[in-house]
């Protein structure tokens, strides 16, 4: 499903260069559960964004889907992006002007699904991360764990390809992070291709498979058994 | 997507409640001002647009040459418009009318002072009319027809029927034919009643031989787009094979062009109302335009706010384009609002602006193109004021922005800072060139006019109190409330012949001198309060018919050193100059004196002028002339002006511009002033911290306010650097219109600046003080 070869990107400022993925070729396949790992700065999030078309690579190939995506413009990006990629942040980011039931219904909407589809798609999802009974409710009127609920039936609403989640258990206790754990197994076990950075060894333990970073390259790759 | 922009602009806009009324305050105003100019202006361009002959209608106009002088004068002579009538293949139709003047009208008992206009027989052919009763193919074809408007037919008849009573006339009985709508406002044309000229009357048939006497207007209508050279040709030949006149050059103007181009000076068009309508419509944009900056400004401001919502709803695949269409929509939600509130605000305010610029202005919602107006000026203001948010805020990275390591609203501080200083120009501009005009007013006010204005009352004259004028004048010295009498033959604030210079003994062969010219009868200086520089007045005897009075302006212009006794040579008869009178204001305050001469007038006048004892009441004097009249021209109804009330009407325009100046001013200033306060409170929030943590390092209160008011100093300096070489070349251009004018002083512009960097301590001052005083552990804590 992704396929990335000799992978750079580079920030600058006026006196250094920091060199934040360096040739980086890793390769996902359909229906895996991946965790990225590595201590902070290592590229990690630089990877993500990148996967997630939300920032375009300096050099080498991005292959998704058997398409080059390494030199679209942003336009092209969103538009392969809303069709195919959800997205879990450990800041769950969700719009604090919409009710619970708006935020899930939002990526339907910037992919063109009719009204009343959107009541019949976000609903089952509502009920399947349990906050039904929130859904007229605001993000700042829920706990963490069901903020991150929302934030995950939003990245699933649209039956995403693969999931991207950066350390979504981040701002959860161990009950709450355990829950979403879980929900993104069941996701994965239903299909969905997850790409997962984390810190904790803990959470990493979910996946198939840890690919540690080191100053932008892999260092090590660990299946899980 | 729209339910859902609308949605989020709705609760965006429900949430921030300061930026929402600050927002909607300020376009509100800047829509209410640009409706009302736009009201007054529309009316001013539709001037004369009624007349569905609008495009053909031509008026025919001179250029008097008196010797390097020139007039424009708009009075032709009698004939005219009959030779040009045929023979003329470009020409349709030609119209004469007399001006309008004031007539007494009395039908039983009612007596009415109207405005009549005599007009020539295809008037209605070429002037749209609205016939209410009759019609305007018989309404004048008999002799000692009149037509009324329809208030002047309601204030006669009431609701009954006009047509076929009679109205008495200086008289003469005149009977309504028709009856026709009243004129609009915005009509070149303005009367109360038409007559015709009556080709039988012997007066009539002796005018259409005078072919050296100008006192009416022509007006043409010509076929589509004439040869306006070849007309002009025509009608100057005309004038030429008849009268000999070689001072005279004939032209047309056409009804497009008789309001707002009114202006004339040495023969050419400077202008009219016209420079006021531009004037206008630039403040309304300026206006419109500060309260958009205001929206950008706390937009951007306020950025961070929103940076987060456009960083997750571009993860979910929402691209640029979406989110651009989305900010607008905002913008254009608020702009509607404002717009919703702006009509509300013009309803309620209208009758007083209406009392303000003397019009009837209306808001017409049966008018596409009010509505087309209002369109415009919503997306106007729409996209104003979204286009620099929108494009700013949808331009935001997602990674940088849900990363948290974008400080959003910091790449928007320099252009923030550009439009606030062009706010500032804007406001300093506007009070600086209010104060100038004020300024102007009252030096013009302040100038000495020469004579004593207060105290003074004239009195129209009629045949009658013509004939018994040294009984009334007696009458009035003995009721004790009189000080002096005269009469004189145009009122003593305006000028009603102009003539070139007598002859006299040593005069250049090139003198080119306009005299103005004045008949009066005994006790004119002491009457009017005029200082005699040299000589006497009129003294009674009879010589006096052969005696003449002049100005200083006048002497000073022939360059003559001893003029009382001197000979004055005008037309057939000779004229000895007895005194020399003080300049004295008679027409325009703003222009030097012009010479003037004064005759000895003993049979006919326009006015009786009459200075009050000190102390007796206006009221108790007007009741007394009021029997007086009653007693020696029963006749006619009594009118009569104060001198200090109709010398005020000079400054009209003058002090309309000033007081519209004066509130549009003002109201940018206050829309400069919520939008900087708006600004303030977002920095505040953002130095909350910063504040807290300095305050627990030992600053005062006083060194945080100066703090956060240094970032609003330092661009108020910037503007006011920028904005007074800007006003004073605009200003001074605008002064050299008046020959006597105030300089603009430097002092002037330091107190503005002082009085605007004061405004702004105080608006940044209020906003910050709760954030200065605040307890510091409440600002430390949250974090």
């Amino acid at each position: 499903m992704i396929k990335i070869t000799d992978l750079e990107k580079f920030y600058r400022t006026e006196e250094v260069e920091t060199i934040a993925l360096n040739k980086l070729t890793m390769e996902v396949r359909k229906g895996e559960f991946v965790a990225i790992m590595g201590p902070s700065g290592c590229g990690k999030s630089t990877l993500l964004n990148i996967l997630g078309m939300l920032d375009d690579p300096d050099a080498g190939s991005y292959v998704f889907n058997d398409i080059e995506v390494a030199h679209f413009n942003e336009r092209k990006r969103a538009d392969l992006r809303k069709h195919n990629i959800g997205f879990v942040f450990q800041s769950f980011n969700l719009i604090d002007e919409l009710t619970v039931f708006e935020n899930v219904e939002l990526p339907l909407i910037y992919t063109g699904v009719a009204a009343a589809d959107r009541v019949k798609r976000v609903e089952p999802v509502l009920d399947k991360m349990q906050i039904m009974h929130r859904r007229n409710h605001y993000p700042q009127q829920l706990s963490g764990g069901q903020q991150q609920r929302v934030a995950i039936a939003r990245a699933v609403v649209n039956n995403p390809k693969l999931i991207l989640a950066d350390e979504p258990t981040g701002n959860l206790d161990s009950s709450n992070g355990n829950d979403v754990m879980e929900l993104l197994t069941d996701l994965n076990e239903q299909g969905t291709t997850i790409i997962m950075v984390t810190h904790s060894e803990h959470d990493a333990r979910y996946s198939h498979r840890i690919i540690r970073l080191l100053d932008g390259h892999t260092v090590m790759e660990n299946i899980m058994i | 997507m729209f339910s859902n922009y609308l949605k989020i602009a709705w609760r965006n806009l429900k949430r921030n409640k300061g930026f929402t009324i600050t927002n909607l305050l300020g376009l509100t105003i800047g829509i209410s001002c640009t409706i009302f100019i736009f009201l007054w202006v529309n009316d001013e361009l539709t001037y004369d647009k009624f007349n569905t002959k609008y495009p053909d209608i031509y008026q025919v106009v001179a250029n008097r040459d008196f010797k390097n002088t020139i007039f424009t004068d708009k009075n032709m002579v009698f004939p005219l418009a009959k030779s040009l009538e045929s023979g003329y293949p470009q020409i349709k139709n030609a119209v004469m009318t007399s001006h309008p003047g004031t007539q007494l009208l009395v039908h039983g008992d009612t007596k009415l002072k109207k405005q009549l206009a005599s007009i020539s027989g295809r008037y209605f052919d070429m002037f749209t009319c609205k016939f209410i009763k009759g019609n305007a193919a018989t309404a004048l074809t008999e002799p000692n027809s009149l037509v009324l408007t329809q208030s002047t037919a309601k204030a006669f008849f009431g609701n009954t029927d006009a047509v076929n009573k009679t109205i008495k006339i200086s008289n003469q009985l005149l009977k309504v034919t028709a009856v026709i709508a009243d004129m609009p406002g915005n009509s070149s044309m303005q009367f109360d009643c038409l007559t015709a000229f009556n080709p039988t009357d012997p007066q009539v048939v002796s005018a259409m031989k005078e072919w050296g006497n100008s006192s009416y207007a022509v007006y043409l209508e010509t076929v589509p787009n004439p040869n306006i050279a070849q007309l002009e040709k025509d009608v100057n030949k005309v004038m030429l094979d008849h009268n000999h006149d070689k001072i005279s050059t004939y032209f047309m103007v056409p009804m497009s062009k008789w309001h707002l181009y009114s202006d004339y000076k040495d023969g050419k068009n400077i202008g009219g109302p016209i420079e006021y309508v531009r004037l206008f419509t630039i403040i309304a944009i300026i206006i419109l335009l500060i309260a958009c900056v205001n929206f950008m400004n706390l937009s951007t401001a306020r950025s961070e706010k929103r940076a987060k919502e456009v960083g997750i709803r571009k993860t979910l695949g929402s691209d640029k384009r979406q989110l651009v269409i989305q900010f607008f929509f905002e913008s254009m939600l608020l702009a509607l609002a404002a717009f919703v509130l702006a009509m509300i605000t013009v309803y309620a305010l209208l009758p007083l602006f209406n009392n303000l610029v003397s019009k009837k202005l209306y808001l017409n919602l049966a008018d596409p193109l009010f509505w087309i107006g209002s369109v415009l000026v919503i997306l106007f203001t729409g996209i104003m004021a979204g286009s620099y948010p929108a494009l700013y805020l949808s331009s935001f990275n997602p990674v940088k922005v849900l990363k948290g390591t974008f400080a959003a609203g910091k790449s928007a501080v320099l252009p923030r800072r550009i439009l606030v200083v062009g706010q500032f120009v804007i406001s300093i501009f506007l009070i600086a060139s209010t104060i100038i005009i004020y300024q102007q007013i009252q030096h013009v006010k302040n100038r000495d006019i020469g004579y004593n204005i207060n105290n003074l009352i004239m009195i129209p004259s009629t045949a009658s109190t013509d004939k018994s004028y040294a009984s009334i004048k007696n009458d009035m010295l003995k009721s004790g409330l009189v000080s002096e009498v005269t009469r004189t033959s145009s009122p003593i604030t305006d000028i009603w012949w102009k003539s070139p210079s007598p002859q006299y003994a040593g005069m250049p062969a090139d003198a080119n001198i306009i005299f103005s010219g004045i008949e009066t009868d005994l006790d004119f200086t002491k009457t009017i309060g005029i200082k005699l520089k040299q000589g006497h007045d009129f003294a009674g005897t009879p010589s006096d018919t052969s005696a003449m009075m002049l100005n200083q302006a006048a002497v000073d212009a022939m360059h003559i050193k001893h003029p009382v006794g001197m000979l004055m040579r005008y037309g057939p008869k000779n004229y000895t100059v007895i005194g020399v009178i003080d300049n004295v204001i008679i027409t325009s305050p703003y222009e030097p004196v012009d010479p003037l001469m004064i005759y000895f007038g003993k049979n006919g006048s326009s006015y009786i002028d009459v200075r009050l004892k000190q102390g007796v009441s206006p009221a108790k004097a007007i009741a007394f002339f009021k029997g007086l009249y009653a007693t020696y021209s029963p006749a006619d109804i009594f009118d009569y002006q104060f001198v200090d009330q109709e010398f005020g009407k000079k400054f009209v325009a003058e002090e309309l511009i000033s007081h519209l100046t004066n509130i549009f001013a003002g109201l940018a200033i206050f829309i400069c002033c919520i939008g900087l306060a708006g600004l303030a409170s977002f920095t505040i929030e953002k130095r909350f911290r910063e504040i807290g943590i300095r305050k627990v390092l030992g600053a005062t209160v006083q060194q945080l306010l100066l703090m956060i008011a240094q970032e609003f100093l330092r661009l108020v300096l910037i503007a006011f650097v920028i904005a007074v070489p800007v006003t004073w070349w605009l200003m001074y251009n605008w002064l050299q219109k008046y020959t006597y004018h105030v300089n603009i002083s430097v002092w002037m512009f330091g107190s503005v600046g002082v009085v605007i960097l004061l405004l702004t301590m105080v608006v940044v001052s209020l906003n910050t003080l709760s954030a200065a005083l605040a307890n510091p552990v409440k600002s430390l804590r949250s974090e």
